[in-house]
């Protein structure tokens, strides 16, 4: 927002075509969509956990939901999970000062890439 | 509201919260898969008081988890104080039942 003081008047510079997003920033970014969304689905999983365990009926019929819609939603959730979990442990190892460098930062971002892409065959076979 | 959890103590929360989910979202799917197919077989393993206690510790440390996490998120990007406050009401509810629920199934889940 332009401000009528001249010394306040800064660049705004938001166009989103031009923003440069650098691997770690979009690391940055994912960790938190991925967070957001495996909040949206918990309560799902919750009931399915509850649902599986009421009885030989609710069993079958969670059984059926995850080989039906429910392998979907499994796959999402479990490659969310995988980003947000290996994002993690990124986070976690630079509060202990490790891979604080850019170069560092920036090649652990590629290596939770990386760990995504290698075990979304994974996920996919825990699905199916 | 208490606004008492800003600062370093959530940031301190986030990752003992974090640590425990590291090794029990770890076990979890490493072990799951493996696990023969069956109600009876499932009731089982749920009902192993090791298993039992793995769910109880998650109950805490996904509501601290996901209550930090989703309280840094509305207060980075929502203004209005009134929307903060019915979806940071709306989190710490849901989550609080979904915790209780929890507890509910996987102590009456043993049977």
């Amino acid at each position: 927002m332009p401000s009528s003081n001249p010394l306040n008047r800064r660049p705004v510079f938001l166009d989103l075509r031009v923003i440069r997003l650098p691997v770690n920033a979009l690391v940055s970014i994912l960790h938190r969509l991925s967070g957001l969304f495996l909040i949206v689905v918990l309560p799902f999983w919750v009931w399915l956990l509850g649902e599986s365990l009421t009885s030989e009926a609710g069993y079958l019929h969670a059984r059926a939901i995850l080989h039906s819609w429910g392998a979907w939603l499994a796959l999402f959730s479990l490659t969310a999970l995988g980003h947000h979990f290996f994002a993690g442990l990124r986070h976690l190892a630079m509060d202990v000062h490790w891979g604080l460098t850019r170069d560092a930062s920036r090649w652990s971002a590629w290596g939770v890439l990386v760990l995504d892409a290698v075990c979304l065959p994974l996920w996919w076979r825990m699905v199916v | 509201m208490s606004w008492r959890a800003r600062g370093l103590r959530p940031w301190v929360w986030q990752r003992l919260s974090a640590l425990y989910l590291v090794f029990a979202l770890g076990y979890l799917v490493l072990t799951l898969p493996g696990l023969p197919v069956g109600y009876a077989h499932w009731l089982a393993w749920v009902g192993h008081p090791f298993h039992q206690l793995l769910f109880l510790g998650l109950i805490p440390a996904v509501g601290i988890h996901a209550w930090v996490g989703g309280r840094d998120v509305v207060l980075d990007y929502v203004r209005p104080a009134w929307l903060r406050l019915v979806l940071l009401a709306f989190l710490g509810f849901g989550l609080s039942a979904l915790g209780l629920y929890v507890v509910m199934v996987i102590l009456g889940g043993g049977r």
